[in-house]
């Protein structure tokens, strides 16, 4: 205060001596470079709002958007198809359950038969090759036979005799080079020293115009046969999908056209105009003519809804009835499915117990859907609310789909969060533990060596962590989980990415965390040391109470910096768009995830600007920075409290 | 050292004490003897950087929070202990010398808290043994009446001779055989000063108390007895009556009647 008068008294000094010193537009140069000093926070401020602006602007018409698509999506039917769906897949996805149980008990009961018939595969070939001269020689004899005997068939009376004998010769030839060909066959044979007998048997059998041998046949029926009773309940629960299956298929094609109907109408008018203008502008009367038509082409008019999705009311009774049979086949699936204790492979066993919910689900769907499509209308208006809801709350992101795109902000947002909570449960303890340790505990040596070690990990570019993550870790990650039996099917998964962002969160969280217990005054310290607690005491009971807002603060800020890090995710994370399965416990850290930073800027470049999938990534973005600055603003709070209070 | 009476019961005993912070270069307490009196208050006076806070803090080694503190020559004992002989635990030592500091420093936790914390770092977790403990400090410090109805609330929110009454009271507290205090009523008015000197009369009864003050009024109303000293150096030590009416240094009488410092 006091200083800053002072400084104005020598500027009126100065400028009364009027010899002054340069200006600029009447204003001096300290003034000016206060003002860009005192600009800087407010241009911070307009950097922000304009931020904030060109966000709401890009991304404010995605909800009215997104609620016409749903609109048309209902108006097409596709709904009513996507019932439809929905019924066949449940049923399809616990059919695969008992699909794979049947397959790899199959293998198992049949183990000794599909192997010797695997062995007898591999010797025949071996065996075939070292014939194969013998075998082109008998070839080329049977071609001449075939011929011969076609000649004699067509033979007039007067050559029957000539033919006869060719064809007779003919006969002889291939006989004999039959036998030549057998004879090597079971010289061939002979060099198979390992084979069982009963396969050698076999393949001298052969014949050289033999297709599959009876043996290898044989040894198929034997294997089918051990799982008989299993493949007809396998094979029924495949079949009584096939009706419904047809029908959703038939359908798709109604609804697809309808909606095409509805999707051009959106460019309508704009095409004709452009059309209309060609009409205008035409050189010739030929072209004249051609934009013409393409004009009047052009339809206007919005399509009869009632009647496009005509059919869809129509299937309706069919659908029923299909539904009751599946209802049934399923039913009589769980029936007649063989009971998992019987099966002989403990995998196949896991399997089969797994399709009994599956299938109970599938009744579940079957039954819902089938209510639904029974009140489903088609100009049912669709609340704008959904398209909200629709956003927030919808598991599926399907874009560029032939179908209809679904914009679901849950999984990318449950997997920015997963990976952010691993990648803070890794860097907090660390980071906090560093900070207390190098500010309480450490002597000055190392201090001075752990600080700028720990700060440069902030040097390390992203990408080249991300490339770390793919190369190294990933690699590393799984050989552990396989050391310590747990199933890893993906190298890049949260795991992986969520350790990485914690080496890129803990600078972040050791430097500010350390400085919030770096401003617990000494006083404390020292109070506590008095009473004779110990330092360890002292760092648990004084310093990190007295600190923990500054903590939280780092720790909050410390989420910001992981969930909006971008390159390591998008490297790292897998990038598979669903909900992770949280049922699978810890094993969910071992799931592939997509998340809002990764999908943005993968996305982006390859969208039409003003696009509904443009506006829907915007609105991804936007939602994505309300967050970023809600984890600031709360830290920075807390910072300003505790520092008052400090 | 022109003065040296014997003292009957000494708590503390000092034998050619020197003390430096750069690990022997140069000497801030200089070859300091002399006893401190039991259950009676002890007061260190001299000019400013003289070295009166340091040698208090030789006194629960405070000093070893700094690296390249050390004695660099004579004994301290304490109840007849070498406190920095190497079997001594400084933990321990402080337990029985507690230090109340010239700025109040109260955690930022509640009054009670703040005079549990002695205790419950020793261990101590029942309610209600806690709970007869903070009374008995808080009323030892005269603080009981002032905030007997807001034990739970932040002692940050107490005045600030209130809070270095609680800073006394936490000292207490853990029941130390000596107080060591230093500047206590720097930082304080004078109202709240003349209750902390109040206090520290009632304290004498059962703590042997050693106190750094710049006031010589202070020193002259609260103490028994008077150490002066000059540059690390003792001047003169005797009852404090006699040090202010018949100093018989030079540079004892020059300090006392204000000609420098
Ligand atoms: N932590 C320290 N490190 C180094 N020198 C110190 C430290 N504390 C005090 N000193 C020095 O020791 C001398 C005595 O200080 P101090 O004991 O605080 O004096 P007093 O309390 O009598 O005013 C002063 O010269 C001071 O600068
Ligand atoms: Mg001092």
């Amino acid at each position: 205060m006091s200083k800053q008068s002072r400084s104005s008294d020598s500027d009126s000094q100065r400028s009364f001596s009027k010899k002054g010193r340069s200006t600029l537009l009447g204003i001096s140069k300290d003034s000016w470079i206060q003002k860009f000093f005192g600009g800087n926070a407010l241009l911070a401020i307009v950097f922000l709002l304009a931020i904030c602006g060109f966000l709401i602007k890009e991304a404010v018409f995605f909800f009215p958007d997104y609620h016409k698509s749903l609109q048309l999506f209902r108006q097409s039917g596709q709904e009513y198809v996507t019932l439809l769906e929905d019924q066949y897949k449940a049923q399809k996805s616990a059919y695969a359950l008992v699909d794979q149980a049947y397959n790899i008990e199959r293998a198992n009961a049949g183990a000794a038969e599909l192997e010797k018939i695997t062995a007898f595969a591999t010797a025949r070939n071996k065996v075939l090759d070292f014939a194969e001269e013998a075998y082109d020689e008998w070839d080329d004899a049977n071609d001449e036979l075939e011929d011969a005997q076609d000649e004699f068939d067509d033979a007039e009376e007067a050559d029957k005799a000539s033919a006869q004998a060719t064809l007779e010769a003919a006969q002889t030839l291939e006989k004999n080079l039959r036998t030549a060909w057998k004879a090597d066959v079971s010289a061939a044979v002979l060099q198979q020293s390992s084979l069982s007998e009963d396969v050698k048997d076999a393949l001298r059998q052969m014949q050289p115009d033999q297709g599959m041998s009876p043996f290898q046949m044989e040894l198929q029926k034997a294997v089918d046969a051990k799982v008989a009773e299993f493949a007809i309940s396998r094979n029924a629960l495949r079949d009584s999908v096939k009706p419904l299956e047809k029908l959703w298929l038939e359908l798709r094609d109604v609804a697809a056209a309808a909606k095409d109907k509805g999707v051009t109408l959106k460019t309508a008018a704009e095409r004709k105009a452009a059309y209309l203008e060609a009409v205008q502008n035409a050189p010739t009367p030929e072209a004249r003519q051609k934009a013409q038509e393409q004009a009047d082409a052009v339809i206007l008019a919005a399509p009869d809804w009632d009647k496009e999705v005509a059919p869809l009311y129509e299937a309706t009774p069919r659908a029923n009835e299909i539904s009751k049979n599946l209802l049934q086949a399923i039913a009589t699936a769980k029936e007649n499915l063989p009971d998992p204790a019987t099966l002989t492979d403990s995998l196949a066993q896991e399997r089969l117990k797994q399709a009994t919910p599956e299938l109970v689900k599938a009744r579940e769907v079957v039954t819902a859907r089938t209510e639904t499509l029974n009140q489903w209308r088609h100009d049912e208006k669709v609340g704008f609310f959904k398209s909200v809801t629709g956003f927030f709350l919808g598991a599926d992101w399907v874009t560029n789909s032939s179908w209809q795109d679904f914009y679901g902000f849950l999984p990318l947002f449950t997997g920015s969060l997963l990976i952010s909570i691993v990648a803070l449960c890794i860097a907090v303890p660390f980071s906090v533990a560093a900070a207390i340790y190098t500010n309480q505990l450490a002597s000055k040596g190392e201090a001075t060596f752990i600080k700028p070690t720990i700060e440069f990990i902030q040097a390390i570019p992203s990408v080249v962590l991300g490339l770390f993550g793919i190369l190294i870790l990933g690699e590393s990650l799984r050989d552990g989980a396989e050391f310590l039996g747990i199933p890893m099917q993906e190298r890049l998964n949260v795991l992986n990415a969520g350790i990485l962002l914690a080496l890129m969160a803990v600078p972040t969280v050791f430097t500010l965390a350390e400085d919030a217990i770096n401003n617990v005054p000494s006083a404390f310290r020292d109070a506590s040391f008095a009473l004779g607690a110990t330092k360890f005491q002292t760092v648990l009971r004084v310093i990190v109470p007295t600190a923990i807002s500054g903590i939280i603060a780092a720790i909050l800020l410390g989420f910001g910096r992981v969930i909006g890090e971008t390159m390591v995710v998008l490297l790292v994370a897998g990038n598979k768009i669903s909900i992770p399965d949280f049922s699978d416990g810890l094993g969910v850290l071992t799931q592939p995830v997509h998340t809002m930073t990764g999908l943005i800027a993968q996305e982006t470049g390859e969208v039409n600007q003003g696009s509904l999938h443009w506006r829907a990534l915007f609105m991804v973005a936007l939602v994505l920075f309300m967050i970023s600055l809600t984890v600031n603003y709360i830290s920075q709070t807390l910072i300003r409290r505790y520092s008052l209070k400090g | 050292m022109s003065t040296q009476e014997v003292i009957s019961s000494p708590i503390i005993t000092l034998d050619d004490v020197s003390f430096s912070y750069d690990m022997g270069k140069t000497n801030t307490i200089k070859n300091v003897s002399f006893d401190i009196p039991e259950k009676q208050v002890t007061a260190f006076i001299g000019p400013s950087g003289c070295g009166k806070s340091t040698l208090l803090r030789c006194f629960n080694r405070m000093n070893d929070l700094i690296e390249t503190a050390k004695v660099t020559s004579g004994k301290i004992e304490i109840m007849g202990q070498d406190i920095n002989a190497p079997t001594v635990d400084a933990i321990e030592l402080r337990k029985q010398v507690g230090m109340v500091f010239q700025k109040y420093n109260p955690f930022p936790k509640s009054i009670f808290e703040n005079v549990a914390y002695g205790l419950r770092i020793q261990g101590i977790k029942n309610k209600s043994d806690l709970a007869t403990a903070v009374e008995k400090s808080l009323r030892g410090a005269a603080l009981w009446d002032e905030v007997k109805d807001r034990l739970n609330s932040s002692a940050l929110g107490l005045s600030g001779g209130q809070q270095q009454r609680l800073c006394i009271a936490r000292t207490i507290a853990v029941q130390p055989k000596v107080i060591l205090m230093d500047e206590p009523c720097s930082a304080l008015d004078p109202i709240a000063t003349a209750k902390v000197e109040e206090l520290i009369n009632e304290l004498r009864e059962q703590f042997s108390i050693v106190i750094v003050t710049h006031s010589m009024q202070q020193a002259s109303r609260i103490s028994d007895r008077t150490a002066f000293f000059y540059l690390g150096e003792l001047i003169e030590y005797s009852d404090t009556t006699d040090l202010f009416s018949a100093p018989k240094e030079k540079r004892t009488e020059d300090y006392i009647s204000g000609r420098f410092g």
